[in-house]
Parts: C-alpha cells; structure tokens; sequence
C-alpha cells in the first residue's frame, strides 16, 4: 500500500520546497494549491496517510475544504495537520495544529507520525 | 334729482348765505358728494332729497325711495323698538343726534353706518325737517378688525418674540414670545433700549446702532447671536429687523423678531457629534481592516518565503559534507532567522500601535519559575557569561510566556551590551502591591541622550559597534516596554559608570482584566 501525503498550500515555492524535503525522505507527496483542486486530488489518491493544510489561500480556502472533506465517507478519519500563521482560528475538530514557520525538523517528524516512508 | 321744497328756506349756522354764490350751487354740490349719503327727511321721517352718495351706500335710486320713511334703512326689530322715532325726537330737541351702528342696504345687506341726523329749522326756528348724513364705515371697521385680530395673533404668539421698537430703539410693544424668551413682562421692558438684549461687549461695539442703521437703510437686518435673558443667562438668537416706515415714507420705527435657536442649536451640535463620531467609527473600522492586512501580509506572506528558505537550507544541509556549503548553510538560516524575528517584532508593533495594545493571556504564574527556565537556556545560549539570579518565591496573575519574553529580550541585552567579565544579575522582590524585577549589567553606562528614548521604537542602540551585526530593529525594549503596560506595570531604567546599568520591572500583582483583550489575528 503507498502511503500519499497530501499538501494543500498556496505558496508555490513552499509547497514545492515541502514536497521535495517529503520525497527526499521517501514519501509520495500530491500537492494541491487551494480546497477545491485538493478535493478534486484526494478522491483519485489510493490512500492518504495525512493532509498538510493551509489556511488562508485563494479559490476553496482551508476551513471550507476541511469542513467538506470531513463531510465525504472515507476521509472522515483522514488525519489533517493545519499550519497556519493564526493557530487560534484553526477550526475545531484538526488533528494537529501547527504556527508558521514551519521548519524542516518539525515537517518531517510530525509527518513521521502519520505516514510510512 | 328731486327738487327739495326746503332748500330755500335752509338756513345757514353762524352767518348768511354768501350772496355770490347761485342757490343752486349748494343743491349740486351735495347732490354730487358721492362717499356721504347727504339727504332730507321731512319733520315725520320721510325722505325728501338724495344724492349720489345715498344711492352709492344704500342702493337705493331717488325715484324709489324719495317720500319712503327713513326706518326702512334699519334693521326690522330695531325699527320695533322705536329707536327711528327716538332719534328723530333727539335730535329735534337737541339739534343734533350722531351714533354708529348697523344699517342695511337695499339688498338687504348690513353695513356699519356713521350716522348724523341734524334738525333743520327755518328763520321761526319751525323744524322744517332732518339733515341725514351716513358714512359707510364697513371698510375702516374691516381694517380695524384686522388690526385688532392682527395685535391678538402677535401678542399671543409663543415661539417668536415679536415687538416694535421706536426709531431711537426703545421698545414699544410686546407680546408673549418676548416675555417667554427674554423673560421680561411688558411693563418693566416698554420705553428701556433694546440694548438691554444684548452682551456688554457686543453693546460696546455698537452693534445695536449698526442693526438699526443696516434696518433703516436696506429695510431689513437679519442675523444670528448671542442675546442676553432678563436673569444674565445667554441663548443663541436669530434676529430679524425690519424698518416701519408709513404710507409717505417716513420711518416710524422697527420690528423686531427674535427666536431663541437654543433648541435648534442643541439638535445641530447633537447631529455634528454624531457625525463625527461616525466618521471616527469609519475611521477605526478602515485602520482596523489595514491593520489586519497589513499583519496578515507580515504574518503570511512574508513568512511563507523565508520559511521556504529556511527550509532549502535545511535541505541542503542534509546532503553536503563540503565546509565551504556548510557555511554558507549557516548565512542563510541565521539571516532568515533573524529575518523571522524582525517580522515578529514589527507584527508586534503593529499591533501595539494600531491595534488597541498588545494582548495578554494572563494567568496564575510562579514568577521564579519562570525566571529560573529562562537563565537555564540563556547560560546553554551564553555558556561563557555569569548569570546571577536571586528570587523571592513570588506568584501572581501574568502572562508567562509574555513576561518570559520580556526577561528575556532585558537579560539578553545585559549580556551583548555589558561588561562581559563581570555577570549579569537577576533579582525579583516583592513591594507592597508590586513585584519588581532588576536586571543588572556592569559596564559602559547609557548616555542621557540614549536613555531618554529607550524605549522608543526603532530606536538603534548605536553606541556599541561589536553588536551592529546581531542588532535588530530597535523594538525589543519598545515591545517589552509594551508588554509590561498591557500587564498594568511600567518599566525605568538607571544608569551610570560607577552603578552600571538597571532595567526595572514593576508590575501589579495582578494583570488587570482590560488587558486580556483578544489578539489580532495575523
């Protein structure tokens, strides 16, 4: 079974910069820029181990994708980590919570909680 | 025109009839007077002569009414009384008999008659008969009647104060208005000058001669003041004077209307308020909504880049072994650190500066706790400097994590700006209603210039060229200085060569409950 990790993230040199620090470590990584493409990603993804979220992005922002995705069967227990620069309006219901920055060192051990590389 | 049996023997009171003049003459000359009714009644009443004026106010022509009795120009239950016999009666013992009173026309109209019935006697003093003479007074009654609706409706009005002043300015007249708004009664203001309405100042100034030049000149002088009430108190007037002047011409006086806008004033100072305070309104939400663009472009934007950096580096770190990478590796996280926490300072200031002060989340804390963790990391951080800290076991109300910062920023810069071979020294005591915290650092004291704008912000602490390069905005101290505020505390510094230098930390025990306002999100 392949273990995908998810990244939702507007930022298109950071989303790129985490999807090469995950594949270096050896996970598969589909990267998605804002909600709608990464609802649109996650249904053809055989299993997603953890969803890496933003929150405030253009187009679908991360609490509507968050809401959605909990709302579709099959990914009711998907773990989502958000980063985000405003912890405090995280929504409620998140697995992990995590403030921007986000460093190398943290990325890879709390991904390393959910997924096998 | 009917020709009076007794006109010729009419005689003339107090002389003869001037001889050069025809008989004639007289008999035309009332017969053409056309504002009197000029007639002859016979000694019993009837009509004997008309004239134009009788057929004008009557309606009556000669051929209908010569030979009629005289009652029939009376109203029909005066005429029951015997009043046409008795004034027929007075004057005939009397000479003369004059009232006023309703007559009515032909058309049955009524009007209001002056009426003057003279008995005429000849040379034998026989009553020969009746001179009548009736005026038409309808028209002076109506605009009597006028007039004295006109005075009931002006000294009746409420809202204005209404009055005539002479042509010299004294008042003339007054009504309700003027006694409910000046608060003088008629009697005590009639005859003083309309001075008395006015502020010394504005007296002084002559302004009351200049409204009544201004009024007597245009006609008209309108304006709004201060005037002053009977009792001293001033109100705010709107003041119109307006010059009386008669049919020739000539100024009779002035009127003078004034309504107290002191109502009218409130209700435009209240909408002005109101205005203003919706334009501040608008103003705080447009600071607040750039506010929180401009932290969410701090928050985000630009920390999304240099994480991404961050994050490169480390990267490459992992896959090199090359010194020469390495260390540029290194150049490139202490700058974006750096560069993070400058980011964090000026979200900081934004906050305390547009927002309303930086927020605290305060909370049951042991102060020296909090003390001793931070020296335990900076000692790891500054293994080579002596960190003394004495402490008064202390709890309160704080934010932790903010005092932590505080502490921190103050020890830290005791250490990069003191003397590095003596220690920095930590010492936390309790006061009556306060806890204080000293951090102490020997050496190169603050100048007065520097002191005096400590806690300024981006203020560049230039005296020590060895720490340009660690040195950041210049917040650290405005921030902290910031944080202990929003605690209820303040902040003082002493310095000089011989006692080093002190930054003092005095907060209340606890943080009051205005300051655990929500923060602004980034």
């Amino acid at each position: 079974m392949t273990h995908t990790v998810l990244v939702v993230e507007d930022e298109e040199d950071l989303r790129e910069m985490i999807r090469e620090a995950l594949e270096m470590s050896g996970y598969t990584v589909v990267t998605a820029a804002e909600g709608q493409a990464a609802l649109d990603a996650i249904e053809s993804i055989e299993h997603v181990c953890v969803v890496l979220l933003d929150l405030l992005m253009p187009g679908m922002n991360g609490w509507d994708f968050f809401a959605e995705l909990r709302r579709r069967p099959g990914f009711k227990d998907v773990p989502v980590v958000i980063h985000t620069s405003a912890p405090d309006r995280a929504p409620s219901g998140a697995t992990r919570v995590i403030q921007k920055p986000l460093v190398l060192a943290r990325l890879l051990s709390l991904v390393g909680e959910f997924c096998q590389s | 025109m009917a020709q009076s049996p007794l006109a010729d023997r009419l005689q003339w009171a107090g002389s003869e009839r001037p001889s050069d003049i025809p008989d004639d003459a007289f008999r035309l000359l009332v017969e053409s007077v056309r504002d009197y009714a000029i007639f002859m009644l016979d000694p019993t009443g009837h009509i004997a002569t008309w004239n134009a004026g009788a057929e004008r106010i009557k309606g009556y022509r000669a051929a209908e009414i010569v030979g009629k009795h005289f009652s029939v120009f009376y109203p029909p239950d005066v005429v029951a009384s015997g009043k046409c016999e008795l004034e027929l009666a007075i004057a005939t013992e009397q000479g003369r008999f004059e009232e006023e009173g309703l007559r009515i026309r032909k058309d049955g109209s009524p009007f209001w008659a002056n009426v003057t019935i003279t008995a005429l006697r000849d040379a034998q003093q026989r009553l020969v008969g009746f001179a009548k003479v009736t005026r038409d007074l309808s028209e002076r009654r109506a605009a009597e009647e006028e007039t004295r609706r006109f005075r009931l409706l002006v000294e009746s009005v409420k809202d204005y104060a209404i009055f005539i002043l002479d042509t010299s300015g004294h008042v003339a007249t007054w009504n309700a208005g003027a006694e409910r708004i000046k608060g003088y009664r008629a009697l005590e203001i009639i005859g003083k000058h309309f001075s008395v309405f006015y502020p010394p100042d504005a007296v002084a100034a002559g302004i009351c001669e200049t409204e009544l030049t201004v009024a007597e000149a245009t006609g008209r002088f309108a304006a709004e003041g201060t005037r002053v009430r009977k009792d001293g108190s001033e109100f705010w007037a709107s003041v119109t004077i307006t010059a009386l002047r008669d049919p020739n011409g000539e100024l009779i006086g002035f009127a003078k209307v004034t309504r107290d806008l002191t109502d009218r004033l409130a209700a435009e100072e209240s909408r002005r308020d109101l205005a203003v305070q919706m334009a501040a309104l608008a103003e705080k939400a447009r600071i607040q909504e750039f506010q929180e663009r401009f932290l969410g472009i701090l928050g985000h934007d630009l920390r999304n880049p240099l994480a991404s950096m961050d994050m490169g580096a480390a990267l490459l770190r992992q896959r090199t072994e090359d010194a020469n990478s390495l260390r540029i590796i290194d150049r490139i996280q202490t700058s974006s650190l750096r560069m993070s926490r400058m980011i964090e300072q000026i979200i900081e200031l934004t906050r305390s500066r547009l927002g309303g002060g930086l927020p605290i989340n305060a909370r049951p804390v042991d102060l020296e706790q909090v003390l001793l963790s931070m020296v335990e990391e900076l000692r790891a951080a500054y293994p080579e400097q002596a960190i003394e800290l004495s402490c008064e076991p202390t709890t309160g109300h704080w934010d932790p994590d903010r005092l932590e910062q505080v502490f921190s920023n103050l020890v830290s810069n005791a250490l990069a700006h003191g003397d590095p071979t003596k220690p920095v020294s930590i010492r936390l005591r309790r006061e009556e209603g306060a806890v204080i915290v000293e951090i102490h650092n020997h050496g190169v004291p603050l100048t007065e210039e520097l002191k005096a704008r400590i806690f300024d912000p981006f203020r560049r602490g230039d005296r020590d060229s060895r720490t340009q390069r660690t040195a950041g905005l210049g917040l650290g101290l405005y921030i902290s200085n910031e944080l202990v505020r929003a605690h209820g505390g303040r902040m003082e510094v002493e310095s000089s060569t011989a006692e080093g230098t002190v930054f003092r930390v005095i907060l209340p025990p606890e943080a009051p409950a205005s300051a655990l306002a929500e923060a602004p999100i980034a």
